[in-house]
């Protein structure tokens, strides 16, 4: 109990001195873990947005649609996929198999043509297709009955609005150009401007007819649970996979969510290096003060027989106390931080993105603990280094020194 | 039993290096009060801190119980301090953040002893040192005789074969001294430890069983008449 007195005495001595190294390790873990915590809500927004209105959890198609190395379209399309996706559907954890279809085409207006890229849909399977996309005009999600869904950069190019009239023109599978009117069942924006400056949604019997053709080009699987994705891709490899199919998970997909998550990595751990860094020099500084100010205590703790290994224990068990303290305040004023934030709605524009986004701050435990012990060693190795150099000092140059 | 033989000590380096201690040899009996006396500079502190376990020789052992009391491991050293050895400071040298008690207290904790066992020999000494009523006061909150007793409680509670005390007067009134020499005879009595004590009073001639002086780097007995000027 007497360590453990002194421990807190002696930060309670210097209140002022204290109140700067708790300031400086919770400042650094709440600057990192609130960052940490934007980041990966950002990630988890555009994650739904890609994994409910672009990819699914799964796709399965041919190898050639994957690689793109083919002569012919048909070459990468299914078939006789119905067989397919009845034995997909009874694997556990799946909710949905639809098929899609994709290909690009010219829509127009009376007025303006632009290119597009169209996907076909089936709105029956894909129930929770519009979680996360923005409605930016039409009440809901409308496909089917000629209706077509725009991008909401491509519909500002295109100046249509919900109940216009539009024609899509492609080619078809046997390199006949055709055409299709649609009228316009809304506008939605994914946040991605990249994508919705050329995405259009139909239904997907109409782009078949479109395309002249049954086939399909992906099958899009939804799953119940992210957790399942590696077990039902493997499933799906292993029994139904053979040469002719190859399944990719909608990170293997989507290169630019692996862009923005390996940026934003690159940026979290120099925020963090620097944080460390910044709260490395205070530490040092103010350790190294205290301990200049304690030679005289040490000097006399070591005459009274407290080895040097005793003594580096007593001095961690102040660093422990200090470090536990500012990481508890630190977690306590993230969380605070963070459900200010959210409750505030702060809504920003970013590169790239088609509509404001809303800024979302995560509260993670395990990043937050992650953080804490990371800091904590960090701390505390340094303090040990300082305060083993102080307690090599010779007893009776230290005893010089008053206490 | 503590003994220098042949011990050489020595500060500074280079040209500027300045013997202290001069091929000096003697033997502290146990049991005993034992003064040391000198002029300011002659090395006193320094055979204390040599005799303590605190400062080794340049040349030359320091025996205890027989042993080379620095050819061993610091653990080792430390433990033998902690047992062993008590201290009293000049600057009585108490730990500003803990109670009159918890200081006394502390060596009984770094002996691990059970907490029932610490109160039982603190209050014990506290009592002794007439102390009780100032137990839950911090050093600053103390004169500096009450101080200097809470130091010596501090040397004698873990009752230790061997008490340095360096010059723990120097730093109080005469009256105050006075009652500190006494009290330290006093329990040096009671507990049967031995002290060493520096100073360069010589008015502790009244009061040790044994007075050496050093002078010319080596130990000699006191000699009231060839000393005392």
């Amino acid at each position: 109990m007497i360590a453990h007195a002194i421990a807190i005495r002696n930060l309670l001595k210097n209140r002022y001195r204290t109140f700067i190294s708790l300031l400086m390790i919770s400042g650094a873990l709440i600057g990192v873990t609130l960052f940490r915590g934007y980041v990966l809500r950002t990630l988890e927004v555009i994650q739904t947005t890609i994994v409910n209105g672009q990819f699914g959890h799964l796709q399965v198609a041919k190898p050639e649609y994957w690689s793109q190395e083919y002569k012919n379209k048909r070459d990468t399309l299914l078939t006789d996929y119905g067989p397919l996706v009845e034995k997909i559907k009874a694997i556990p954890s799946v909710t949905a198999v639809s098929p899609r279809m994709k290909f690009y085409g010219l829509l127009s207006t009376e007025n303006i043509s632009d290119s597009a890229m169209v996907i076909g849909i089936d709105p029956k399977q894909e129930k929770d297709f519009a979680v996360g996309l923005m409605m930016i005009a039409g009440k809901e999600f409308l496909v089917g009955d000629k209706k077509i869904m725009i991008g909401s950069s491509l519909a500002k190019r295109l100046r249509v609005k919900p109940g216009d009239d539009i024609t899509l023109v492609t080619t078809t599978l046997d390199q006949v150009i055709n055409a299709m009117d649609f009228t316009v069942g809304g506008v939605f924006a994914t946040g991605a401007e990249e994508f919705d400056s050329v995405a259009a949604f139909a239904h997907i019997d109409d782009t078949q007819k479109v395309m002249n053709s049954t086939a399909v080009d992906v099958l899009k699987i939804s799953i119940s649970d992210m957790k399942s994705l590696d077990s039902v891709k493997g499933i799906i490899e292993r029994e139904y996979g053979g040469s002719n199919l190859e399944t990719r998970t909608w990170y293997q997909i989507s290169d630019l969510f692996r862009k923005v998550e390996s940026f934003y990595n690159t940026q979290t751990g120099l925020m963090f290096s620097i944080l460390v860094f910044i709260v490395l020099l205070g530490i040092t500084n103010t350790v190294s003060m205290s301990l200049n100010e304690r030679i005289g205590e040490i000097g006399t703790l070591r005459a009274l027989g407290q080895s040097r290994s005793s003594l580096l224990n007593q001095f961690m068990l102040e660093s422990f106390y200090l470090c536990m303290t500012a990481l508890a305040i630190g977690a306590i004023a993230c969380f605070t931080i963070t459900r200010l934030v959210n409750a505030a709605e702060i809504k920003t524009e970013i590169p790239g993105a088609s509509v404001p986004i809303l800024v979302e701050i995560g509260f993670y435990s395990d990043v937050v603990f992650a953080f804490s012990v990371a800091l904590f060693i960090i701390v505390n190795f340094f303090t040990a280094i300082l305060v083993f150099r102080f307690i090599r000092i010779r007893i009776v140059e230290a005893l010089r020194y008053n206490i | 039993m503590l003994e220098l033989k042949n011990v050489f000590k020595s500060y500074g380096e280079g040209e500027q290096k300045q013997p202290v201690l001069d091929d000096m040899n003697w033997t502290f009996k146990e049991g005993q009060f034992t003064a040391l006396l000198g002029k300011s500079g002659s090395g006193k502190s320094t055979v204390l801190n040599l005799l303590s376990g605190l400062d080794n020789p340049d040349k030359g052992t320091v025996l205890f119980s027989g042993n080379d009391l620095y050819n061993r491991a610091d653990n080792d050293l430390s433990r033998i301090r902690l047992v062993h050895f008590g201290y009293i400071f000049q600057s009585f040298n108490l730990l500003s953040n803990l109670t009159a008690y918890e200081n006394i207290e502390y060596p009984l904790y770094l002996l691990n002893q059970g907490q029932a066992d610490r109160k039982k020999k603190t209050l014990e000494i506290l009592e002794q040192l007439e102390l009780s009523p100032y137990q839950n006061k911090l050093p600053s909150q103390l004169s500096g005789g009450q101080r200097q007793r809470v130091a010596i409680g501090r040397a004698l509670v873990k009752s230790p074969k061997f008490i340095f005390a360096d010059e723990p007067t120097a730093n109080l009134d005469e009256k105050t001294g006075a009652e500190i020499i006494n009290l330290i005879k006093r329990l040096q009595k009671h507990y049967g430890s031995t002290i060493i004590y520096v100073t360069h009073d010589t008015d502790i001639v009244n009061v040790a069983d044994t007075c050496l002086f050093l002078t010319n780097k080596k130990i000699e007995p006191y000699d009231r008449t060839r000393h005392s000027h």
